[in-house]
């Protein structure tokens, strides 16, 4: 049965417009995302592994080789049973640098933009058969199946559409680093159609050509060398050397490396893929025996390639036939289109950027989407003449595993990516070339010699022992990886690697960093933005900018020395993935140079180590993860105190600013550590900054209506990490909320003063009393006298007694009200004399002082600074001590003298003394030798408090029998202001 | 400061099943099904590495949620 060119040439191109179809719907969200994102959708999507060589030459090289066409797939299995170990490591490395190919990778890791170029020629170079493969696969299929004889056109019109499709959808974004969901989409779709077509042939094998599986068990008995055949490859065949090739191939291929990484959904994607892979692979796999036999059975001397297609069209059902043509089609399309991609990023990257300015006027992303596509085309089309020009003798297989052992290539290297910090550039280069030289002597020269394409001069296999005939792989391999591999070691350890390379080997190995000290020159996003704009143009530096602060969550304000390395390296990595690792890197050394000069600031250290641990926390081994968990523990212990913590580094940058900080200042610790207290620009801050650079090692300032006393510790630098030999001396300010203790120690002073007065109560009575009754004897008389003077006799004596009962009734009020809020004082500054007066006369009003006579000996010319009625209280009180404890006849006076700045008060009395035992407990409050109901306890206390308050000292000289001095020494300036008022919303306050 | 490896690569119940396979499939052990007794025979093996690694990836996500 032949096939018409044009149905068939219908057939594939309505194939491809549903490939088209499914991409567009995909991008447009039309399938829906559980479909286009499901982590089995991603295991289909790496069935691109399985090309023309598994549907057609799979079935060829079991012919040949037996079960060795498996191993093809076991060495994936083996490999996918590492993703843990080894393609999620690559996966990360690949996504915290926004690397998008292999040769992004070992450019990255070895620093160098020659591995970079030598690893994309080496790749083009290495693909090219392999495209080959894929174009002639097609071409041939179509030429079994119609016997249409113009595999040119045939393989440059599949060429042309798999070119629109690349373009149209591998090439959608300007950055290779974003995801074509389209693209994974229509792969995986692929993956579907050839795993049906290929089940699809074996059913027509089995139940067509067999008539059943006890059809085909009868065949098999009746043939045992054809399993016999399979079998025996395995045991002497170069069955390992194709499970090591395939191991490397199941990831490290231009086009798997795409699929596994660059459109990686997830980490969890991989995990699936680890089982879901493979079993696709089996399922593959498991029809090839099948449909060998059957194609043995029909044509055993027919090309065993395209037995798919000989035992498709046993059906003799155009519709099977066509549907194992569009089988291979999927195959040959998928891998052409993701490798040309991968293959399009690399070139890009390491071979156009690096020789083009960027900064050209126009649409920097336009001009590399552009780029991109006609590489794309460039590489298709590149595919398309090997396919016209290699040797068209050669299996499918042999193409492919030329392929195979040149990728394999890559494993030294990636073991020193992933594993050994010590290898260098120099080891990787000559490693790699050594390993190119050997694979191309043994099979990339003998290809082209056979082709036509060098003369049989340059064929040097047969000094590798390769002898005609023989399989050449195992010597190859096992040559180049030798080579390769001894290269690389010995090159690495005669070579020290630079610190570029160590840090890049760090980064690669995801180990813990010590923060790098470096600051950036530029000192805001707008002066990154202006450095950038020479070398990518303004647009571009604009968009690049305003992306990097987007990803951080940063904004244009942002000063800190830290967060603008951060956007630094954002930058860099944003751009890694536009450009390339080592063009984003020539970048941003040369727009955003370093300040080798200036000195990290602690905090940006402090920082940067806490996020790398936090990053890293879940990989640390046993003492450390205590360690960290301890440090953690210590951090919230900090974090969590109810009293705000500020430390402050040596550079006088923030680098602790704890919860309550946060709560009492209104700003979060994020925004206050790194920059100084002085850039915040806030009440709370420039009140620490001011108490930072005070003497004093506390301080009470008040916040709206609330009281917080500050205190302050210098940080001992010998536990700082310092740089060189500066100086480094930290500080940690405690900022406590006092308020309540304030209002509780003025409420308590009320009380002393309102016990006080009722103490004097009898006495006031009688004081305001007399003149009252002296009022009421007067008011009588009067309305019996005419006298004109002497009523105006009597008036002024009914004046002067109403002004003795107005002055006792101010001093009681003056004394009794309950100050000013909360307890603030307030400072002024009057006569110590009439203080003292006032408070004389307060006390005499108690009746049994009026036989002490009490003499006011201050000076009066003395005046003091400081909350008058508080110190009121003070003489009151002490005064009271004295009256009480002396008796009639005894005298109480009160003097005072200025000695320097400081004023010395005596309040003195001839009475009984203060025992010693007694004397030791005064201050203690509610402590008191009166009887019940006579005292409170709190006199003297409250006294010594308001002292101290004034920055003043009491003393008490007491003996037996000889009275008691109260010695107080206030200062007669005030030092320090009154406490400071800041402008700070009640919410803002923490209660 | 010290340098910490990254302890997720080494998943000790992959690496053991990645060694399983290896000695099964790559080492002289090889010859023992290989023997063409049935044509099945490397298809099993295959699985039961899949049904492997598919109990390994279920152990993975559920220590992971």
């Amino acid at each position: 049965m032949t096939l018409e060119i044009g149905p068939l040439f219908a057939a594939a191109l309505g194939y491809l417009l549903l490939l088209f179809l499914i991409a567009y719907a995909t991008e447009r969200g039309l399938i829906p995302a559980r479909v286009s994102r499901h982590p089995l959708t991603y295991a289909l999507s790496l069935g691109v592994y399985a090309t023309s060589w598994t549907y057609y030459g799979s079935v060829g090289f079991a012919r040949g080789q037996g079960y060795n066409f498996l191993a093809i797939y076991l060495g994936v299995t083996l490999s996918c049973l590492l993703i843990g170990a080894l393609w999620m490591p690559v996966l990360r490395v690949i996504r915290d640098n926004q690397l998008t190919s292999l040769a992004d990778l070992f450019a990255f890791r070895y620093q160098s933009q020659a591995a970079g170029v030598l690893v994309t020629l080496f790749m083009i170079a290495c693909s090219l058969p392999y495209l080959a493969l894929q174009i002639r696969a097609v071409t041939e299929s179509v030429r079994v199946l119609t016997q249409f004889t113009a595999p040119g056109t045939v393989g440059l019109a599949f060429c042309a559409l798999v070119t629109l499709f690349a373009i149209l959808f591998g090439a959608r974004h300007v950055t290779a680093r974003e995801r074509h969901e389209g693209l994974v989409v229509a792969i995986a779709f692929e993956s579907v159609v050839k795993l049906a077509a290929l089940l699809m042939v074996a059913g027509i094998a089995v139940f067509l050509v067999f008539g059943g599986f006890s059809g085909m068990e009868n065949w098999l008995r009746a043939h045992p060398l054809a399993v016999e055949s399979l079998f025996r490859p395995v045991r002497e065949g170069p069955w390992k050397t194709l499970l090591l090739l395939s191991f490397a191939a199941g990831f490290l291929l231009p086009r798997q490396f795409h699929m596994a990484f660059t459109e990686s959904l997830n980490e969890r994607g991989l995990h699936v893929a680890s089982w879901a892979f493979p079993l696709f692979l089996l399922l593959l796999n498991l029809a090839v025996p099948a449909i060998l036999w059957a194609g043995m059975e029909l044509l055993p001397s027919g090309n065993a390639d395209f037995y798919v297609l000989t035992v498709a069209r046993r059906s003799g059902s155009t519709l099977l036939s066509g549907i194992a043509f569009l089988g291979g089609l999927s195959a040959a399309s998928a891998m052409l289109i993701v490798d040309t991609l991968a293959l399009a990023a690399m070139c890009l990257n390491h071979l156009v950027l690096p020789r083009r300015d960027l900064a050209k006027p126009g649409d920097l992303y336009s001009r590399l989407l552009w780029a991109r596509r006609a590489l794309i085309a460039a590489i298709i089309l590149a595919g398309y003449c090997s396919s016209i020009f290699l040797d068209r003798h050669r299996g499918l297989v042999e193409l492919g595993l030329v392929s195979f052992v040149a990728v394999a290539q890559f494993l030294p290297g990636l073991f020193g990516v992933l594993f050994w910090r010590r290898a260098t550039r120099l080891g990787f280069i000559a490693g790699l070339m050594g390993g190119i030289f050997v694979w191309a002597a043994t099979l990339f020269v003998p290809l082209l010699t056979r082709s036509g394409l060098l003369p049989n001069a340059f064929d040097i296999s047969a000094l590798f022992g390769i002898a005609p005939g023989r399989e050449p792989w195992s010597i190859a391999t096992l040559a180049s990886l030798s080579i390769n591999g001894l290269l690389f070691g010995a090159l690495s350890l005669a070579t020290r690697p630079t610190h570029a390379e160590e840090r890049a080997a760090s980064a690669c190995a995801k180990e813990v960093l010590a923060p790098e000290l470096i600051v950036v020159a530029a000192t805001s996003p707008v002066e990154f933005q202006e450095r950038l704009a020479p070398l990518l143009g303004p647009e571009a530096a604009e968009l690049e900018v305003a992306q990097a602060l987007g990803d951080l969550e940063m904004t244009r304000n942002e000063r800190r020395p830290a967060q603008l390395q951060r956007l630094r390296e954002r930058i860099q990595r944003n751009l890694s993935g536009l450009v390339g690792p080592l063009v984003a890197r020539m970048i941003v050394d040369e727009g955003l140079r370093l300040d080798t000069q200036a000195r990290p600031a602690l905090s940006d250290r402090l920082r940067f180590l806490e996020e790398t641990l936090r990053e890293s926390r879940a990989h640390l081994p046993g003492p450390a993860a205590e360690l960290e968990a301890f440090r953690r523990y210590l951090r919230r212990i900090l974090e969590d105190l109810p009293l705000g913590v500020c430390a402050l580094g040596p550079d006088r940058d923030v680098v602790i600013w704890n919860r309550a900080l946060e709560a009492l200042a209104g700003i979060s610790a994020n925004e206050a550590t790194g920059g100084t207290l002085q850039q915040l620009e806030q009440p709370v801050a420039r009140a620490l900054a001011e108490f930072a650079a005070r003497p004093e090692p506390q301080q009470e300032i008040r916040l709206g209506d609330r009281f917080f006393s500050l205190s302050k510790s210098v940080v001992d630098g010998a536990a700082l990490p310092r740089r060189g030999t500066s100086p480094s001396q930290g500080l940690v300010m405690l900022v406590e909320d006092v308020s309540e203790r304030k209002a509780l120690a003025s409420q308590v002073a009320h009380q002393d003063r309102l016990a006080s007065i009722g103490r004097l109560a009898a006495g006031i009575a009688h004081e305001i009393g007399n003149p009252l009754t002296g009022i009421a004897c007067i008011a009588q008389n009067l309305a019996h006298e005419d006298n004109a003077s002497v009523l105006r006799d009597r008036v002024r004596s009914i004046l002067e007694q109403a002004q003795r009962i107005d002055a006792i009734v101010r001093g009681l009020l003056s004394f009794s009200r309950s100050g000013s809020d909360n307890g603030v004082q307030e400072v002024e500054t009057f006569s110590l004399r009439e203080a003292v007066g006032e408070a004389i006369a307060l006390v005499q009003l108690d009746r049994t002082a009026k036989n002490i006579p009490c003499e006011n000996k201050c000076p009066s010319e003395l005046t003091i600074e400081g909350d008058r009625q508080r110190l009121l209280q003070v003489f009151v009180n002490l005064l009271s001590n004295a009256f009480d404890a002396s008796r009639p006849g005894e005298r109480v006076w009160v003097e005072a003298k200025v000695q320097g700045g400081d004023v010395r008060v005596l309040v003195i009395d001839q009475g009984t003394g203060i025992p010693e035992a007694v004397r030791q407990r005064i201050f203690e409050p509610f402590f008191t030798t009166k009887e019940p109901g006579q005292g409170t306890g709190l006199g003297l206390p409250l006294a010594y408090s308001i002292v101290r308050e004034h920055q003043g000292t009491m003393e008490v000289n007491s003996a037996l029998g000889a009275g008691t001095t109260v010695v107080l020494q206030l200062p007669l300036r005030q030092k320090t202001a009154p406490l400071p008022r800041l402008e700070v919303r009640r919410e803002q306050v923490r209660a | 400061m010290a340098l910490m490896p990254d302890r997720s690569r080494t998943s000790d119940l992959a690496l053991l099943l990645f060694g399983v396979g290896v000695l099964v499939l790559a080492s002289r052990a090889r010859n023992l099904w290989a023997t063409g007794w049935h044509w099945l025979t490397p298809f099993v093996l295959w699985l039961l590495l899949i049904v492997g690694a598919w109990w390994v990836a279920r152990r993975r996500k559920s220590r992971d949620t």
